[in-house]
């Protein structure tokens, strides 16, 4: 009967702890539910226990309240465990009978102790033994057992007679048993706290760090896909499902197979874990570069992937900077291999070559596998060792010079392996922080044959040019003489001519009537003429013969005196004479006075005639010119005829009207040519003349006028 | 005693119509009867150094004044001057260029080897006599001369 009851006690001590576990696992024990929730449970259990107690004589229980009590303070703390001992007390106290001091007592201390071992739990939080829990039972029920003595003598005789063995024995083993029960519960629910928790950690990480989250089931094909792993793609938590379709269908196209195939490796166990960069297409259709990887880490028993998880890496701003430095990278080396200039660099310290363009090699004329450091590079193109050095050195010395100038080589001549000679230009440019050195060539040969060429077409035509120079000196020499013999031997016939005509008047005039004195005097007015005509023309070749003086010339002052000169006092009185202020001109002083003289004796000569005699001499300014003017009221001309006017022995008028030789206009051509001014000549038959010519503005004092 | 002792004027002069139109020219002027007429360079040293045909003069009697035509045969006018003007003694005779020449570079050598003057032959032989007039009668009746 006792052992019944005694089953019936345990059995409802194991429920005990299957329904704690299941209160446990959902209202943890470190919350105060929890807690309460557990204290009522065991409570409710102890006071089960007092309902169908152990009841050895009338008044005198004994139930499981110890075990419940001390292993709920042992295993929930001091809350739990006061609600539970209150509970107890409770209907211990409303029981009554002559235990109740002492059922109480035992509630109390049951309570105290669990609680005691809570604490010491707490501070050695070591695997608890099953030691632990026998220590703790045997502590309780003895104590439980002394406490008998609150009872009446006889009766606390009786009752360790009677229980007293029973009590020491299976009490602390039951508690053993149900608090191993409650130990592994904890534990169980330890463990898997502890897993969910490094779970939890390792998706927190992964996700911190930006990357998106999947978790495969191989084997029903449904596949979790995190929170970042949408949002990466730009689609919120509900936009993307659960199955594989939802990653299949999004990758590239272009990737797909390369994809499909690194994952069909890893789930073959070929590679330790899967690895794949693919483009993925985005909610907004575009795609995105992506670092996928992933692992198995639960087989089937028979060893079939059951389950693989991995991660989605945002690698797309890092692949597009590659993508845009490998377009830079061939970008730079199409340049560098189309440059006429071959480049090549080379490690300083160790002269290992690392870059060389293509034209490199082809204006050294050697082949690509031919150098791949420096020193081999001289070697090839230096082939006399003391030459080599001799130029090694020098390079050495200008890098290490730092001068600029130092470092390009000009005109540089060189042999190619073949054997042909050609000329380069060279430059040497130390990178000092990488420790490298830019080398760039450049054939000049062409440019070298070019410039000689020119140089020696410019030293022929300097030598044509003095050679013409010669032979047009010749001919002016030439010119002069002939303009010399032409003054002298020309002269004396006409002055014979004259001189004889006049004595044949003076000696034989007499014999003469007055028609043959008459053509003696047409002989002698020929003579003077021709004399005249051979003056003007020494003087006409002399204008552009003779070196020009040039200086500042006071225009107005050397026209006043021009007429003054020109027309004597008589005729001068006759003429208005107006000369508006003028500008001041450069040029050689005799020249132009030439000029003004031959200008104002036409203008006197050709106004002879004519009623109004009225000379004006002025200025304008025309642009970069200075235009001077001299207008008479002359016989004037017919404008027709006007571009005759400036050729030699051009005439508008006969010497029946006007005497003249038609060299002066001719001169002041000449003249003002040379000045790099022109003359021009405007007019009418009988309204007067105006001649005009220019010259470069030049100096200062024209410029404000 | 030589007939060239007295010259007053030598007149060296290649062209024979030139030579006329001037002894006429000096004629009208009164100036003089005694010119003499050379009709080269050579034939003027000869006489004013007195050598050749006229190595019979009186050394130290020089003509008064000198007309010297430039373009002479063999030995020309500057060439003669450059010989007067060089010579010590003779320096001091008056020689008047008289030339068709109107070249500058002929005024600036006569003028460079000490010439008196530099006179143009007028083609009018009326201007021609008015000028061989003015330039005698200046030498031989206005300039004095040393000694």
């Amino acid at each position: 009967m006792v052992l019944i009851q005694l089953i019936y006690n345990l059995a409802t001590l194991v429920a005990l702890s299957v329904v704690s576990g299941f209160i446990d696992q959902r209202w943890r024990r470190d919350t105060s539910p929890g807690t309460v929730m557990q204290g009522i449970l065991f409570g409710a259990v102890a006071v089960i226990g007092m309902v169908h107690p152990l009841e050895l004589s009338p008044g005198l229980f004994f139930d499981g309240r110890s075990i419940v009590i001390s292993l709920c303070g042992m295993f929930f703390g001091p809350l739990s465990a006061a609600i539970a001992a209150a509970a107890a007390i409770v209907y211990r106290i409303a029981e009554g009978g002559i235990g109740a001091v002492m059922g109480v007592s035992v509630i109390a201390a049951s309570a105290l102790i669990g609680i005691g071992f809570y604490y010491y739990r707490s501070k050695n939080p070591n695997r608890t033994t099953a030691l632990q829990l026998l220590v703790l039972g045997l502590i309780v029920h003895g104590i439980m057992l002394l406490l008998a003595f609150t009872l009446p003598y006889e009766s606390a005789i009786r009752t360790l007679q009677t229980v007293g063995l029973p009590v020491i024995v299976i009490y602390p083993l039951a508690t053993v048993l149900v608090g191993k029960i409650l130990l592994d519960q904890e534990q169980n629910i330890r463990s898997v706290e502890k897993l969910s928790e490094s779970e939890l950690r390792w998706k927190y990480a992964l996700e911190g760090a930006g990357d998106g989250i999947w978790d495969w089931n191989v084997v029903t094909n449904r596949i979790f896909f995190s929170t970042q792993w949408k949002k990466m793609l730009g689609y919120a938590e509900d936009e993307v499902g659960d199955t594989l379709e939802e990653w299949e269908t999004r990758i590239h196209p272009d990737d797909r197979i390369r994809c499909f195939e690194d994952l069909q490796r890893h789930l073959d166990g070929k590679t330790a874990d899967y690895r794949n960069e693919h483009r993925i297409r985005c909610r907004d259709g575009s795609y995105k570069w992506i670092l996928d990887r992933g692992k198995i880490i639960e087989w089937t028993a028979d060893g079939t992937p059951l389950r693989m998880i991995g991660t989605h890496t945002d690698i797309d701003e890092r692949n597009r900077g590659r993508a845009a430095m490998e377009e830079r990278n061939i970008f730079i080396q199409t340049v560098l291999d189309n440059l006429p200039v071959g480049i090549a660099v080379n490690d300083i310290h160790t002269g290992n070559v690392s870059y060389v363009n293509e034209k490199f090699y082809a204006i050294y004329g050697i082949d690509r596998d031919e150098i791949h450091n420096v020193r081999r590079f001289f070697e090839v193109m230096f082939t006399d060792p003391e030459h080599r050095m001799e130029i090694q050195k020098r390079v050495m010395d200008d890098i290490a010079s730092g001068d600029p100038a130092r470092m390009q080589w000009d005109d540089i001549p060189i042999t190619r392996q073949s054997g042909q000679k050609r000329f380069i230009s060279a430059r040497n440019i130390p990178i000092p922080g990488q420790g490298m050195m830019v080398s760039t060539v450049q054939d000049i040969t062409e440019i070298i044959q070019n410039r000689n060429e020119l140089r020696r077409f410019n030293r022929e035509l300097e030598e044509r040019v003095a050679r013409r120079t010669e032979q047009l000196e010749a001919v002016n020499r030439e010119l002069e003489a002939f303009a010399y013999s032409v003054s002298h031997d020309l002269r004396s016939p006409l002055r014979a001519i004259d001189g004889f005509s006049r004595f044949l008047a003076e000696d034989y005039g007499h014999a003469l009537d007055d028609e043959g004195r008459r053509l003696l005097g047409v002989i002698r007015s020929n003579a003077q003429k021709m004399d005249r005509l051979i003056t003007d023309l020494l003087s006409l070749s002399r204008v552009t013969r003779n070196e020009m003086k040039n200086a500042r010339i006071e225009m107005e002052a050397m026209v006043r005196s021009v007429f003054a000169e020109c027309v004597d006092n008589d005729a001068r009185s006759e003429f208005e004479f107006i000369v508006h202020p003028l500008a001041d001109a450069d040029g050689d002083p005799f020249l132009m006075r030439l000029v003004w003289t031959n200008l104002i004796e036409n203008a006197v000569k050709y106004s002879a005639r004519s009623e109004i005699k009225k000379i004006e001499i002025g200025w304008r300014r025309l642009q970069d010119r200075h235009v001077y003017y001299i207008r008479d009221r002359g016989a004037g001309f017919n404008p027709k005829y006007k571009d005759s006017l400036f050729k030699v022995f051009q005439r508008l008028h006969s010497d029946g009207e006007f005497e003249g030789t038609g060299v002066g206009l001719a001169i002041v051509q000449r003249i003002l040519r040379r000045h790099g001014g022109t003359v021009w000549a405007d007019g009418g038959e009988g309204t007067g003349a105006t001649f005009y010519f220019s010259l470069p503005a030049q100096g200062d004092g024209s410029e404000q006028i | 005693v030589s007939k060239y002792n007295d010259v007053d004027i030598l007149l060296v002069e290649d062209n024979p119509h030139d030579v006329e139109l001037a002894l006429r020219a000096l004629k009208e002027s009164d100036l003089t009867k005694n010119v003499h007429v050379v009709n080269d360079g050579e034939g003027a040293l000869d006489f004013l150094f007195s050598r050749g045909k006229y190595a019979d003069r009186t050394v130290a009697k020089h003509p008064r004044m000198v007309f010297l035509d430039i373009n002479l045969p063999n030995c020309n006018g500057l060439e003669v001057l450059k010989a007067i003007k060089d010579d010590d003694e003779r320096r001091f005779i008056p020689v008047v260029i008289l030339t068709s020449s109107l070249e500058e570079s002929d005024l600036i050598e006569s003028y460079r080897l000490g010439v008196n003057s530099y006179i143009v032959k007028p083609v009018d032989f009326d201007a021609f006599a008015r000028t061989v007039r003015t330039a005698g009668t200046y030498w031989l009746r206005l300039n004095r001369l040393p000694g």
